[in-house]
């Protein structure tokens, strides 16, 4: 193998994959190193992608002309769009998926990638030089050589599946853990923390009794993921849902004692959304029953994943209590669950651009940096690949703002206030969200991505189509009409005499596309998913012009840098908390600092001083001839 | 382009002065000639007398000048305005209140008027170094505020609704990320119901809050206490010695004379009981019972004694105690205070002065201990001033959103559609942001904690 490389990533998970495509189509030589190449793209929980907040995501990672998206349409035996009742801010795309077809997508997807090298090794060191990582060591005594490293282990640093009174030192079912690099990474003074998450056990289709189940079958209008897919590749097939009852959680309780979580054995912090059946029954001891989503494996698996009773406790008792489900009487368990902790990286060590700030040269994506699922993981992993890229290529890293993709506020969120449980997307977490839907998603973010040059020329094409279709309907809808015009072409409104353009009457709720194009016929021309855009746009625009005035002060204050090496202790006149809390936080702007938990104005207003006094000499030398 | 928000503070320092100056500044700036002043935009840095009225009423509130800056020629880089106007603190709380009624105008939090500056490059380091001294000293003052509310029950109240706000957005954010999960489908039942609630206590509240009440309208003092301690003399005292009085105007009731006038800056409303209890019921013990019945509705008594004669009716007076602040005080010292009268002057709890209105002594210390009260009651120095208009406006702001929470819900059920559940969180969000001002901030982990605590999530 060649010793030298632009770039090496570390794992072949979610995180490693975009990490290392985006690398490779920004013309790095990549290097990804996974310890079993048969699991590349492996979706180690459910089969599943997307969801609220999660489904933006996989939208966002595509307008960044990423693979995820790709490959769940390839994949999908189920589409439904979530949230469809509720306001169209918050629709969550998601998709069941053949965990097979989803994994064999991925691999060849990046076998057949040019600049990208697969291989099969286990890395027990990185390659410090003056304080900056310049490559790793393998198992086999290679030291490999790049200008950036991006680690994506995601709970392989020292695993530990839990399961009844057993302990199994390992980074997901039957496969090994990483334990040196935690002891590596800790050398170097980064704060680990312990974190947990679980998992259901799998079933065998063919002992449930589906007869005596309700089926939820997906969308008949399917919403893809991908703007590049236009078809439905897999023969579509329903969930099933069942529900736990007394019964079951008595079996559950009786057995509490054997459940890890239950005994003082797992210190580290599970999810509040996901909490295993153990835990819903302790925490919400009035219910008396529970629901199940019976999710396919995949179209040729026979395995089942019961969705909602993730479970850590001993496999007698697993057996026993699935047993006392409807439609479960005689269910086989092919792997029972389990709870895993492991370690993870205060992400509060890392620049928004996700390079260690310890470390530089060394990036951390996915679930090493307390994030869960496999969405945010991609997500990630592109932002990591790309500002890895951009080193190599001496330009500046990537960042994506609050209020332009869920991404953004994800990075900030991890970077800026760390995590006490693994961090999943939800769209609550988003102060911007109504501009953040999943339609607009290559509005968004297709021109930084062209700006970046991780942009196929297909998507690309797409982008500037759909941008040319846009502004042609809204040229249509800057025109202007009276509440008479629109009376007399059919639609009742209030004659309030007010004279309001297109866009604007497009706002009201009950006038749409349809309606409009009595007024103006040449609306006729303007695509499906155009329109609903603009009605979207439109729909929101009250609320989005007002957080405008909000987002302009945000850029304002992100303008102004924090240097580097600007030194707070400098900051006497401030209390120690305060200067200690941006130590820690170390904020890159302005912007950052105000968003810290307890910086005062008085504070900012002193660290203001303290940047500026650091730049003035600048400006001085600068002056002078 | 978007716009930042245009912001305005009291920028001449605390304490009563002759002239007081608000400043302003924002790309809004321009719209204070439509909206509060009658006169076009004057030529850039130069002083225009004018009037100042309020943009919802139309009421004049003051006259003075104002100066237009044009941005970038300004002290924040932004358009500026100053406004100088009187110096009363009704004066500024009213010019204040009739800021934040302009759309997009909002009180400046601390430092927010150099963070502009620097933000665009007009800050140079020795004027920086000042202006730290003046952000320490408003932070303080606010500092301090908030803190003599987090006693109070005022606290108490805000806390108490921010965190049913919170609870209804955790309830609607629950359903919006959650969707699949086992909640109650009642939520817009629910929403509607607590919002409304939330809507009544708080406009209530809005219209009623006492210290705005008594900066508008003045701070009520009643004098009572037996015929022949001075009562009269003292209120005319008062009225002649301080500035701005008011023609005396007829109570509503019959037998009570309000009169107007300014201690201190304060305005306030002086009730003379004097009337009733020494000529409508010739038996006396009927007329101290009426005259307190009477100056139940006062902020402040003034229990006033003869301290030359032996008090016998001092008991009568003062319990029940009285449920407002009270500060007794016996005259006509200048004829000896009267032996008996020690046990009074030696009750440790009680404030007592002595005084002689015909003397003259111990009047500044009445006068003191009155101004102290005002303070306590109507809002002290400047800073709870600018505390109370941005409590005021931020209550407004919620209020405003819960209105269009209720004009959605009410929309969507009349038409038979779905309410965009999204902008329902929106609303709520905006109004929570309002209350948390006040507060402290709401962090999502905040939300996300009452949803877990509440909800079994967990697909």
């Amino acid at each position: 193998m060649k010793n030298t490389w632009d770039i090496i990533v570390i794992g072949g998970g979610h995180a490693g994959c975009e990490a290392a495509y985006a690398a490779a189509r920004k013309g790095c030589k990549t290097l990804l190193i996974t310890m079993h190449k048969a699991t590349i793209g492996a979706m180690s929980c459910n089969p599943a992608i997307g969801g609220i907040g999660k489904g933006q995501l996989v939208k966002e990672i595509d307008a960044l002309g990423g693979m995820m998206a790709q490959a769940a349409d390839y994949a999908c035996i189920q589409y439904r769009l979530l949230n469809r009742r509720k306001g169209a801010a918050v629709h969550g795309p998601r998709g069941q998926t053949d965990r097979a077809l989803y994994q064999q997508y991925v691999q060849d997807f990046l076998n057949k990638q040019p600049n990208l090298t697969i291989a099969e090794s286990e890395v027990t060191d990185l390659i410090i030089e003056q304080n900056r990582c310049v490559g790793v060591c393998t198992a086999h005594d290679e030291h490999l050589r790049a200008r950036a490293v991006i680690l994506t282990t995601g709970t392989f640093l020292r695993g530990c599946i839990f399961q009844g009174q057993k302990r199994i030192t390992a980074g997901r079912h039957g496969e090994e853990a990483a334990t040196k690099l935690s002891e590596r990474l800790l050398s170097y003074g980064i704060q680990l923390g312990r974190l947990k998450t679980g998992t259901p056990p799998r079933l065998d289709k063919n002992t449930i009794d589906y007869s005596r189940l309700t089926p939820q079958p997906g969308d008949e209008i399917p919403h893809y993921f991908s703007m590049l897919t236009s078809q439905t590749f897999q023969q579509q097939v329903p969930c099933h849902i069942t529900h736990t009852n007394p019964q079951t959680h008595e079996i559950i309780l009786s057995n509490l004692e054997s459940a890890p979580a239950y005994d003082g054995s797992i210190s580290g912090k599970g999810p509040r959304y996901c909490p295993s059946i153990e835990d819903k029954l302790h925490r919400f001891a009035d219910k008396t029953s529970h629901q199940i989503f019976l999710e396919p494996e995949g179209l040729s698996s026979d395995l089942v994943y019961p969705n909602g009773i993730s479970t850590s406790i001993d496999t007698d008792t697993q057996e026993q209590f699935l047993r006392s489900i409807t439609g479960l009487e005689k269910v086989e368990v092919i792997q029972y669950g389990y709870a895993i902790e492991y370690d993870y990286v205060d992400p509060r060590n890392l620049a928004s651009s996700l390079e260690l700030q310890q470390l530089p040269g060394l990036f951390l994506a996915g679930q090493i940096n307390g994030s869960t699922g496999y969405e945010e993981a991609a997500a990630q992993g592109i932002m990591a690949g790309i500002n890895a890229a951009n080193i190599c290529n001496d330009s500046a890293p990537l960042q994506i703002a609050r209020h332009e993709g869920y991404i953004g506020v994800m990075l900030d969120d991890l970077t800026q206030k760390g995590v006490t449980e693994p961090y999943r997307m939800f769209t609550s977490r988003a102060e911007f969200r109504l501009r953040l839907r999943a339609d607009n998603a290559p509005q968004r973010l297709c021109s930084i991505a062209i700006e970046q040059n991780c942009l196929d020329p297909e998507r690309r094409a797409l982008y500037q189509s759909q941008q040319q279709h846009y502004a042609a309907a809204m040229a249509i809808l800057q025109q202007k009409a009276s509440p008479n015009q629109l009376k007399l072409a059919g639609i009742n409104v209030n004659q309030d005499g007010v004279v309001r353009d297109g866009y604007t009457w497009l706002g009201f709720s009950h006038i749409d596309f349809e309606a409009l194009r009595s007024v103006w016929p040449e609306l006729a021309t303007v695509p499906q998913d155009t329109q609903t855009q603009i009605a979207l746009d439109s729909h929101y625009a009250h609320y989005t012009e007002v957080q405008d005035r909000e987002i302009q002060q945000l850029q304002k204050e992100a303008a102004v840098k924090i240097p580097q090496n600007i030194d707070f202790s400098k900051l006497q006149s401030i209390s120690h908390e305060v200067r200690q809390l941006l130590a820690q936080n170390r904020p890159e702007t302005l912007g950052a600092a105000a968003r810290i938990q307890g910086i005062t104005p008085s504070a900012l207003a002193h660290l203001m001083i303290l940047i500026q006094s650091q730049k003035l000499p600048q400006h001085d030398s600068a002056q002078s001839p | 382009m978007a716009q930042t928000n245009t912001i305005f503070a009291l920028s001449s320092a605390s304490g009563k002065a002759g002239l007081a100056v608000i400043r302003i500044s924002g790309a809004q700036v321009q719209n204070l000639f439509q909206k509060m002043i009658p006169i076009p935009i004057p030529a850039a840095n130069f002083m225009q007398y004018t009037c100042f009225y309020d943009p919802e009423t139309q009421d004049i509130l003051d006259f003075g000048f104002c100066v237009f800056f044009t941005a970038p020629k300004s002290f924040t880089g932004e358009d500026c305005a100053e406004l100088h106007i009187h110096g009363g603190l009704a004066t500024i709380q009213s010019i204040l209140v009739a800021l934040s009624k302009i759309p997009n105008f909002y009180p400046a939090e601390a430092g927010e008027f150099s963070k502009r500056g620097f933000l665009n490059g007009k800050f140079d380091l020795t004027q920086a170094e000042s202006l730290i001294d003046l952000i320490d000293a408003e932070t303080e003052h606010q500092r301090r505020a908030a803190l003599s509310h987090t006693r109070g029950a005022l606290h108490q109240l805000y806390q108490d609704w921010w965190y049913r706000l919170s609870e209804l957005r955790a309830y609607t954010e629950a359903c919006l990320d959650f969707p699949d999960e086992e909640i109650p489908d009642t939520l817009e039942e629910h929403i509607f119901t607590h919002s409304e609630t939330l809507r009544a206590e708080i406009t209530q509240h809005h219209d009623t809050a006492p210290k705005g009440e008594r900066l508008r309208l003045g701070t009520k003092i009643a004098i009572i206490g037996p015929s022949n301690a001075g009562k009269s003399s003292l209120m005319n005292y008062l009225a002649q010695t301080q500035a701005a009085i008011t023609s005396p105007i007829a109570g509503t009731t019959r037998d009570s004379i309000e009169l107007h006038i300014d201690i201190a800056g304060y305005p306030v409303k002086l009730i003379d009981t004097a009337g009733i209890q020494e000529t409508s019921d010739p038996i006396e013990q009927e007329g101290i019972k009426r005259a307190r019945q009477h100056a139940e509705q006062a902020d402040l008594l003034l229990i006033m004694f003869d301290g030359s004669q032996p008090i016998a009716d001092y008991n009568e007076f003062i319990s029940p105690p009285p449920k407002q602040p009270a500060i007794i005080i016996l005259n006509k010292i200048d004829q000896g205070l009267n032996r008996y009268n020690n046990i009074i002057l030696n009750k440790p709890h009680a404030h007592i002065l002595s005084i002689s209105l015909a003397e003259s002594s111990g009047l500044s210390e009445l006068y003191h201990a009155i101004t102290r009260n005002l303070e306590t009651l109507a809002g002290g120095s400047h800073a709870p001033i600018i505390m109370h208009t941005r409590y005021q406006q931020a209550l407004r702001n919620t209020l405003n959103a819960l209105d269009r929470v209720k004009q959605m819900l009410e929309t969507a059920q009349k038409t038979d559609s779905s309410v965009d559940l999204v902008l329902i969180a929106e609303e709520l969000r905006i109004g929570l942001n309002s209350i948390a001002q006040i507060i402290g901030k709401v962090d999502v982990e905040d939300l996300l904690e009452i949803i877990f605590s509440r909800f079994c999530i967990g697909k």
